[in-house]
């Protein structure tokens, strides 16, 4: 039996070695390789001014053009929306983009459904957990992540739990420097054409409040940022309109574009296709000037 | 509890270690607590389900004890028929019920009738097809005399329970397992830590293989009426290797378990992808449930005596009623059908016994012949495959019918799109590879570069294994 433990703990020993070589390997790489994902985009920022920042989910990635904006307004943008992220991933955006020294005019954070989701979305749990050492990201996920003690303290868990994301095929592109096809810089990704319009289902009945709205709001007026929220365009065949009714009564100062396109400049029922998205951007954009 | 879920981790060695404290406390307890632990591990699932187990245990237990007093034949056939008919009665209620009701249902409804029947949509309880087989072997072997029947309760509950086999197999046999569980064991440290590989290369089947190419497989057969011929080839050979991967990487984490605790199970797959004809290929491919469709099934319907026909009749019905095992589905039942055409030339021909050695067994390659052999053997089994994965027969013949239009347009669209992995593919020749050099063997990990094999898997499976998702395996469902 002594002979079977030695072992097996000559095994658990290798595993643990080559799992705290293959973290910081993998850590190593995120850190140093060009951004392939938003979140890398600001964590590589240096220090300077943008007047107008746009958050939310793939809602706000495929539907603002932020070169557009900057030609109507003449004032400089980016979009930082993520696909399938919620108030919480964009609002870690937010502190990273104030700990990164980035002076900030106005953020349009888009509410709409994501109004009801409390907590962190699969984003967090992936894109951000290569750099969950990181003081800001770290005190954000601390709280939130369940399991976020295994993904701090366990050597390559943060790796394994979320390899879908920050596995092999992440690890292997970012170090062969392979760029993605999104320009950061502007942050705009294109649907093309159009699907056929599901109906999207908005809910039913509407939270009391959101906390993490709250917190947005507390940041941007300690920061003296202008906070815009706004709601984007949907197909007219979706269900509970009424719902965005509901938010306004909740938040009076929110834009309402739910109704402002037509179905044919939709990909689907919640996301405009490119020529959409370019009037969306318009809209938009001569919205802020007045 | 899964054997790739952490509670496995933290259950095996609680019981691994307990296990072995026991041993000192004598056979019998040890023998309980195994039983209890198994039972345990079942009712992880659904402890509704266990109820059926312990019924369908003493059931056996019982009637094999009846069938060995009977005084008379008549009596012996009663106890024998019993057994067999509520056996295979729970099976045909909880797998086959929902599936000739509504089969029946749609056959009325072509002639105009309208029939509405009960379903029960109840579900399968997990491993009924492998503890009713077990089961079934034991009262069979009882009635025809080849064995005498268990009257330690504990000692016929942990042949039908032992919980490395319980949910997948392999199919075992009293006259294998029986006298192992009642023989005392003694630790040996060799068979130990050659179980502990086993189980490693098993987890690196399922986790790397198997669930990586599920991801692909999965998109591919939900696409494939707007995918090209070669996306759909690579789709359906993804799938080869995740059935492969998922079921043997199973059957060596059991068989690698049951060595910790002394206990050798029967053998389930022997590369069965290295085989030059069809007939190989199902002497390599879950031998446990081949073997028991011989035993049981073949050998008993006049097996290779009474002449050709017979002999053809016998092995489509094996082929055919081996499909309907696997689930409740027509696209089983070609799949079985399938396998029995391609068995056929062999069969007619007498070639079905040619290659009972592995291939290349003195040789580092195959020659020419052998390996073109392989790849025909394999692109059959493949083919076969999509049926097995299709949701339903006309999905598969579409699927088929795709595949063979050479539409080329796009290339391997699924490799140009976001998702390429672009490290599936070496991944797969890797794995080949390793195979081949463990061909004569039942895991990589012999010779002298074992140890720089094994790191290089424990690599493997930190890198390139899929968690985000533990999926089930998918023999669990049948």
């Amino acid at each position: 039996m002594k002979g079977f433990l030695k072992y097996v703990s000559l095994i658990l020993l290798t595993v643990v070695t080559l799992a705290y070589l293959a973290d910081w390997l993998y850590t190593a790489t995120f850190e140093k390789a060009p951004a392939r994902n938003k979140f890398q985009y600001i964590l590589a920022m240096q220090p300077h001014e943008i007047d107008n920042v746009f958050l939310g989910s793939s809602r706000t990635a495929n539907h603002i053009v932020s070169s557009e904006f900057s030609r109507i307004t003449g004032e400089s943008a980016v979009n930082l929306g993520i696909e399938g992220a919620v108030f919480e991933d964009n609002l870690l955006e937010l502190k990273l983009l104030l700990d990164r020294k980035v002076r900030i005019k106005t953020v349009y954070l888009q509410v709409d459904y994501l109004f009801e989701k409390q907590g962190v979305s699969n984003i967090a749990n992936s894109a951000a957990l290569p750099f969950i050492r990181n003081g800001v990201v770290k005190s954000h996920l601390q709280s939130k992540l369940p399991d976020f003690k295994a993904a701090y303290y366990l050597p390559f868990y943060r790796y394994l739990s979320a390899d879908y994301a920050i596995g092999f095929r992440e690890f292997f592109f970012s170090a062969v420097g392979k760029k993605n096809r999104i320009d950061f810089s502007d942050g705009f990704e294109a649907k093309p054409g159009n699907e056929k319009l599901s109906p999207l289902e908005l809910p039913k009945t509407i939270s009391d409040s959101n906390a993490t709205l709250l917190e947005f709001e507390k940041i941007c007026k300690a920061r003296d940022i202008k906070l815009v929220l706004f709601c984007a365009p949907l197909c007219s065949q979706t269900q509970n309109l009424d719902y965005v009714k509901k938010l306004k009564s909740k938040l009076p100062g929110l834009r309402d574009y739910s109704a402002a396109l037509p179905d044919s400049l939709f990909f689907n029922c919640g996301h405009l296709n490119e020529k959409g998205a370019y009037e969306f951007t318009e809209k938009l954009a001569l919205d802020s000037e007045n | 509890m899964l054997f790739n879920s952490l509670a496995f981790l933290v259950f095996l060695p609680v019981v691994f270690g307990v296990y072995w404290l026991l041993a000192r406390k004598g056979l019998k307890i040890q023998n309980v607590f195994l039983l209890s632990a198994s039972y345990f591990f079942y009712a992880c699932w659904d402890w509704r389900f266990l109820f059926l187990l312990l019924f369908s245990t003493g059931l056996d237990y019982f009637t094999g004890l009846k069938m060995a007093e009977s005084h008379n034949l008549r009596t012996k056939k009663f106890w024998f028929w019993l057994s067999v008919g509520i056996n295979l009665g729970f099976l045909g209620v909880f797998k086959y019920y929902d599936f000739f009701a509504t089969s029946f249902a749609e056959f009325l409804s072509n002639f105009g009738f309208e029939a509405h029947f009960w379903t029960l949509k109840v579900i399968l309880p997990v491993g009924i097809s492998f503890y009713t087989f077990h089961g079934l072997s034991y009262v069979i072997d009882i009635y025809k005399d080849r064995i005498e029947p268990e009257r330690n309760p504990v000692d016929y509950a942990l042949f039908v329970s032992y919980f490395p086999l319980l949910v997948a197999g392999p199919i075992e046999r009293a006259t294998h397992l029986l006298p192992q569980i009642k023989k005392p064991r003694i630790f040996k440290s060799e068979k130990a830590i050659d179980g502990l590989h086993q189980i490693i290369w098993g987890l690196f089947k399922k986790i790397v293989i198997a669930d990586s190419c599920a991801t692909y497989a999965d998109y591919i057969f939900d696409h494939s009426d707007s995918s090209n011929s070669l996306t759909l080839a690579l789709g359906a050979v993804y799938f080869a290797f995740q059935i492969y991967g998922d079921f043997s990487g199973y059957s060596d984490i059991a068989l690698g378990t049951s060595k910790l605790f002394g206990i050798d199970l029967l053998r389930n797959f022997n590369y069965p992808y290295f085989s030059r004809d069809i007939a190989e290929f199902w002497r390599r491919w879950h031998i446990s449930l081949s073997s028991w469709f011989r035993d049981y099934l073949y050998v008993p319907l006049g097996g290779s005596r009474g002449g050709m026909w017979m002999k053809i009749r016998n092995t489509f019905i094996i082929f055919l009623v081996s499909g309907f095992w696997h689930g409740a589905n027509w696209t089983f039942v070609f799949w079985g059908f399938l396998n029995a055409l391609y068995f056929l030339p062999l069969l007619v021909s007498n070639r079905n016994r040619n290659h009972l050695e592995i291939v290349a067994k003195d040789r580092n390659f195959p020659t020419v012949s052998e390996f073109l052999r392989m790849m025909l053997t394999f692109v059959l089994a493949v083919i076969a495959w999509i049926f097995f994965r299709s949701e339903s027969v006309s999905q598969a013949f579409s699927y088929l019918k795709r595949l063979a239009s050479f539409d080329f347009n796009g290339g391997m669209q699924y490799l140009g799109i976001d998702r390429y992995s672009p490290e599936l593919l070496p991944l797969l020749l890797f794995f080949i590879w390793f195979e081949w050099h463990s061909r004569l063997g039942e895991h990589p990990f012999f010779g002298k570069s074992r140890y720089l094999k094994l790191v290089v898997i424990v690599i493997g499976l930190l890198l390139w294994g899929v968690y985000s998702k533990a999926s089930d395996f998918i023999y669990f469902q049948f």
